[in-house]
C-alpha cells in the first residue's frame, strides 16, 4: 500500500479532536488579549516574494525557507515569520500613516528544518506589533501584553529576560575589536559560555569601566541595581550609555504596569534576527525546550519596504506554550461542547425540532440516527471519543 | 520535565569512558552518584534524592538531542558531537579530559590531493564536520561517504583517498601506514546546557558549572 496515502510529510501534523478545540480556545484567549489592548487583527498571505525574506529582512539561512517558482519564474517562500509581511503591509497601506498604529496575527509558519529531529516545521504563532512608537511606553506596553497573554492562557511561572541590541554594538565599538575577535566573544556569548568569555575579556586588558561593561554580558538575570551600577561606567560609552538608560527608563513604565517582578536583565542577548536595533526580549517557563515567546524592537526594517518609522513585535510560540502547558499537568479548556441526539428513525420530525430547537438556544448538537444493531453503551463509547458532554437518545 | 519535578537537574551522559571521568570530577566536587557504579545494575536513570540531580546514560550522538528539547537540563558530550549534530543548546564549559583532534588521514599519496581545490572523496563518521571543513576552510567540493566505524579501511581497500577522523594516538593509523595530513580541530568533553533551564535553573547551574571549572584547575595544578 502507498503510504503517502495516509501520512503526512516528516515535521507536519494533524491537529483534531480534543486537542484541537484545546489549542482554538488557546488562541482565543491570546488573541483577545491582543485585541484588549488595542490590536487590529490582519491576515497576510502563506506565500510571500522570496525578496520579502531576503537575508537582510530575516534571521533565517535561505536553506530553511520553503521556496518555489511562479509561472513567471518568480521566486515564492511559505512564510517562515510574520514580521516582515507585516512590515511590507504598513509600508504598502499605512504609507502616510504618522499616529502610531497596533497591528496582531495568528497563523502558521513554515521553517525546513532536517528530518528526523523530532521539531516542527510549521508551527503556529500569534503575535503583535506596535509601529510608529519609538518610546519606552511602547516597549514597556508591548512586555505587559506579553505578560497578559501567558496569564490569560493559565501560565503562573514563567520569566521574561530583556537586553538591548546598542549593548553589545556599543561595547564592540568601543573596544575596538577586530572581527575575528568579535566573532569568537559573539560565540561565546551565544553558547553561555561565561567563564571563557571572562578569561578572554581579562586577556583584552581593556579600560577598567570598558571590562566590567563587558563583564556585564555574562549575567543572566541582572535586577535593576546592577544596571543602575553599570550606568555610572558606561558615561564615556555613548550607545552603552544610551542602551542602559532606555533600559532603565522602561523599568520605572513596567513598574506602573505592576509587572517589573517578572523581567530580568539579561545584557548579553544576542538575537539571531538581524532586524533588531533596540530592546530584545525573550520569555522562558517551565516545560518547554525552548522559549516560549520571542520579540524586539526593530526601528530599521520597515524602511526597506519604503516608510520609514520604528516599530516593536512579539510572538508567540503556541506549540510551545501548548507543550509547556501539558507538561506542567495544567487544565486546558476547550473552546466549545458538543451534544448528541441519537434518534431512531421514525423519530426524525421530533429530533430535528429539538436539534433546531437547541441551536437555537446556543448548545452545539450533532445528530445520529440510530442503528439497530448497536447498543447505547456504543454510542456512549463514540461520545467518549468524540468528546462529546452529553448523549440524549429518542 | 514534568512541573512538579522542574526541581531536579537532570544530567545526560555520554556512554563509556566519558562518563566514567565524569563521574570522577562530579565526585570530587561533592557529587555522588554509587547507583550508577554498580556494573550490573539494569536502571536507567539514576537519582540522587538528597541533591536533587538525575542521571542517564546515553549514546554520545543522542545527547545533544535530550539537552535540546529539555529532557536533559545538562549533557556531557564530546566536541565532535556537538560541531557534527549542529543543536540549538549552550556549550558551558570545556571539561579538558577526553583529548583528541579531528584530522584528515590518509597514506601519504594521498597528500597531493588535497593541495588544488579538485573533488575529493572523503570516508567519514563525521559527514557535517568534514564538509564544513573542505568547503568553508578549504574551498573543497567533497563526494562525502559515511562510514559507521573502522574508518581507516577505507583508504586501505581503496573506498576513498583519505578520512576524516578522530586521532587520539595515532598508533591505528601508524599499524596501518597512513598518517595525519592535515589537522581540522582540537576536541575535548564539554559541558552542554538546554537554553530554557540556562534561564529557569541558572543559579543551581552556574553555581555547578564554577565548581567544575574550579575543580579542573585545581587538578591541573596538583
Amino acid at each position: 500500500m502507498n503510504n503517502r496515502l495516509l501520512h503526512t510529510p516528516d515535521g507536519v501534523r494533524d491537529i483534531y479532536g480534543s486537542e484541537c478545540r484545546k489549542i482554538m480556545k488557546l488562541r482565543e484567549k491570546i488573541h483577545n488579549q491582543l485585541i484588549k489592548y488595542g490590536c487590529s487583527s490582519i491576515n497576510t498571505p502563506t506565500i510571500e516574494y522570496y525578496n520579502v525574506y531576503e537575508k537582510k529582512n530575516n534571521s533565517l539561512d535561505s536553506r530553511e525557507m520553503y521556496k518555489f517558482f511562479d509561472k513567471d519564474g518568480d521566486i515564492l517562500v511559505l512564510r517562515p515569520d510574520y514580521t516582515p509581511a507585516i512590515a511590507r503591509c504598513v509600508a504598502k497601506y499605512y504609507k502616510d500613516e504618522t499616529i502610531p498604529l497596533k497591528i496582531c496575527y495568528e497563523g502558521n509558519t513554515f521553517v525546513n528544518r532536517s528530518d528526523y529531529q523530532g521539531r516542527l516545521k510549521e508551527t503556529t504563532q500569534c503575535g503583535a506589533e506596535y509601529i510608529g512608537d519609538a518610546s519606552n511606553f511602547a516597549d514597556a506596553e508591548m512586555l505587559a501584553l506579553v505578560v497578559d497573554s501567558l496569564k490569560a492562557v493559565g501560565l503562573d511561572q514563567f520569566q521574561i529576560s530583556i537586553g538591548h541590541a546598542l549593548y553589545y554594538e556599543g561595547l564592540v565599538e568601543a573596544a575596538k575589536l577586530s572581527s575575528d575577535q568579535e566573532e569568537k566573544i559573539k560565540s561565546l556569548i551565544l553558547n553561555k559560555n561565561f567563564l571563557e568569555l571572562e578569561k578572554y575579556i581579562k586577556n583584552l586588558k581593556l579600560e577598567k569601566n570598558l571590562e566590567v561593561l563587558f563583564d556585564g554580558l555574562n549575567s543572566f538575570s541582572f535586577k535593576i541595581e546592577d544596571l543602575n551600577e553599570l550606568e555610572k561606567r558606561a558615561v564615556k560609552y555613548d550607545k552603552v550609555y544610551k542602551a542602559i538608560k532606555s533600559l532603565q527608563e522602561l523599568y520605572k513604565i513596567l513598574q506602573y504596569f505592576d509587572i517589573e517582578n517578572i523581567v530580568s536583565f539579561e545584557l548579553g542577548m544576542i538575537s539571531r534576527h538581524n532586524y533588531y536595533t533596540g530592546m530584545i526580549f525573550t520569555g522562558y517557563t517551565y516545560g518547554s525546550g525552548e522559549p516560549i515567546v520571542k520579540g524586539g524592537r526593530y526601528d530599521k526594517l520597515i524602511r526597506r519596504f519604503g516608510k520609514d518609522t520604528p516599530a516593536i513585535g512579539f510572538t508567540i510560540v503556541i506549540d510551545q506554550v501548548m507543550d509547556a502547558l501539558k507538561n506542567q499537568n495544567k487544565y486546558l479548556e476547550e473552546s466549545y461542547k458538543t451534544e448528541l441526539i441519537v434518534f431512531s428513525s421514525e423519530k426524525i420530525e421530533e429530533a430535528i425540532k429539538v436539534a433546531s430547537e437547541w441551536r437555537k438556544e446556543g448548545r452545539n448538537i450533532q445528530t445520529i440516527i440510530k442503528d439497530p444493531d448497536l447498543t447505547k453503551e456504543d454510542y456512549f463509547e463514540y461520545a467518549k471519543k468524540m468528546n462529546i458532554s452529553e448523549v440524549k437518545f429518542l | 520535565m514534568s512541573f512538579e519535578d522542574n526541581q531536579y537537574l537532570t544530567f545526560a551522559l555520554g556512554k563509556g569512558r566519558l562518563a566514567n571521568k565524569t563521574l570522577e570530577l562530579f565526585e570530587q566536587i561533592g557529587i555522588r552518584c554509587d547507583e550508577m557504579k554498580d556494573k550490573n545494575t539494569r536502571k536507567l536513570i539514576f537519582v540522587n534524592e538528597d541533591l536533587k540531580l538525575k542521571f542517564f546514560l546515553a549514546k554520545g550522538p543522542d545527547v545533544p538531542t535530550y539537552v535540546e528539547y529539555g529532557a536533559a537540563d545538562i549533557g556531557i558530550v564530546g566536541k565532535d558531537t556537538i560541531l557534527e549534530e549542529r543543536r540549538n543548546i549552550f556549550e558551558v564549559l570545556d571539561l579538558g579530559f577526553g583529548k583528541c583532534k579531528m584530522c584528515i588521514c590518509g597514506p601519504e599519496s594521498s597528500r597531493n590531493l588535497l593541495k588544488h581545490h579538485e573533488q575529493i572523496k572523503v570516508a567519514t563518521k563525521y559527514p557535517q564536520i568534514a564538509k564544513e571543513y573542505f568547503n568553508e576552510k578549504k574551498y573543497q567540493t567533497v563526494e562525502i561517504i559515511k562510514l559507521n566505524g573502522s574508518i581507516e579501511l577505507a583508504p586501505i581497500v581503496g573506498l576513498a583517498p583519505v578520512i576524516c577522523d578522530i586521532v587520539e594516538t595515532g598508533s591505528t593509523l601508524r599499524e596501518n601506514g597512513l598518517v595525519v595530513l592535515e589537522e581540522v580541530c582540537d576536541l575535548s568533553a564539554r559541558v552542554v546546557v538546554n537554553q530554557v533551564s540556562m534561564k529557569m535553573q541558572n543559579e543551581r547551574i552556574t553555581m555547578l558549572v564554577r565548581a567544575l571549572q574550579e575543580q579542573i584547575e585545581k587538578n591541573n595544578n596538583a
